[in-house]
């Protein structure tokens, strides 16, 4: 088992939309969070994905191993700064994740690792 | 529900741009010359980046906000790779009503030039509505 930490910053949210074209309002915007109910602007699901799996390839996986599949539960929002503890714990070619922000899980899953 | 089918092509920029905003540092992805060290051909795409093909492409229905991304699911049936043409459709199945909103399964299929597929990618999202 291993804890790595990461942060996503307001940057690198507004450099997500850019990349992949997502410009839902929630993560660009702070009344549009707001009004869905949000007490600030929210971290793209596919940008917290992103960053796991950069994690995992980074500090767990071989240069020659990579990742076929992947499954994740957006279970909390994440937002702008907030730090997530990601446990990943791995069993041969599964690898389980899970991430917190303090005590509250914010994403879940697994991924399948293939060389 | 499904969309027409879109001309895909994930150029070297492109990929460069999204590892350099992940952080990712496998040297696979940041050169042709990277990638042969490695024993590919040339610069294959990372994970999640597959999913960036919604950038070029219409959703077959209009998402009405608030649009919630719930869980995602995503299977490389083969290893992908930068400048090469991939076709793209989107689905959009089991949506059903809860009080005032919207659950929807919508998928990203990428199929090669040989039509196989390559990519699938299943998204779970709560809407304000769907017309």
């Amino acid at each position: 088992m291993k804890n790595l930490v990461f942060t996503i910053t307001e940057e690198e949210v507004e450099q997500y939309a850019v990349v992949s074209g997502d410009n839902n309002p929630i993560h660009l915007d702070i009344e549009a969070a707001k009004q869905q109910g949000f007490s600030n602007r929210i971290v793209h699901g596919m940008l917290t994905a992103a960053k796991v799996l950069r994690l995992v390839s980074n500090e767990i996986l071989t240069l020659q191993e990579w990742v076929c599949q992947h499954e994740f539960t957006f279970i909390s929002p994440v937002y702008l700064g907030d730090q997530i503890t990601l446990t990943i714990k791995q069993i041969e070619h599964k690898i389980r994740v899970e991430g917190k922000c303090g005590d509250k899980v914010v994403i879940k899953g697994w991924l399948i690792v293939t060389r | 529900m499904k969309t027409k089918e879109y001309e895909i092509i994930f150029t070297q920029k492109d990929v460069q741009k999204f590892v350099q905003l992940i952080g990712e540092q496998n040297p696979i992805y940041h050169s042709p010359e990277g990638a042969k060290e490695y024993g590919f051909e040339t610069i294959p795409l990372p994970p999640t980046m597959p999913m960036l093909a919604y950038k070029w492409l219409e959703t077959p229905l209009d998402l009405q906000q608030p649009i919630i991304h719930r869980k995602q699911k995503c299977i490389q049936h083969q290893r992908m790779y930068m400048d090469e043409i991939y076709r793209a459709i989107v689905e959009v199945t089991s949506p059903f009503q809860r009080q005032k909103l919207t659950f929807i399964k919508q998928t990203l299929y990428l199929y090669n030039n040989d039509r196989e597929l390559c990519f699938e990618g299943v998204s779970d999202l709560i809407l304000g509505g769907l017309t």
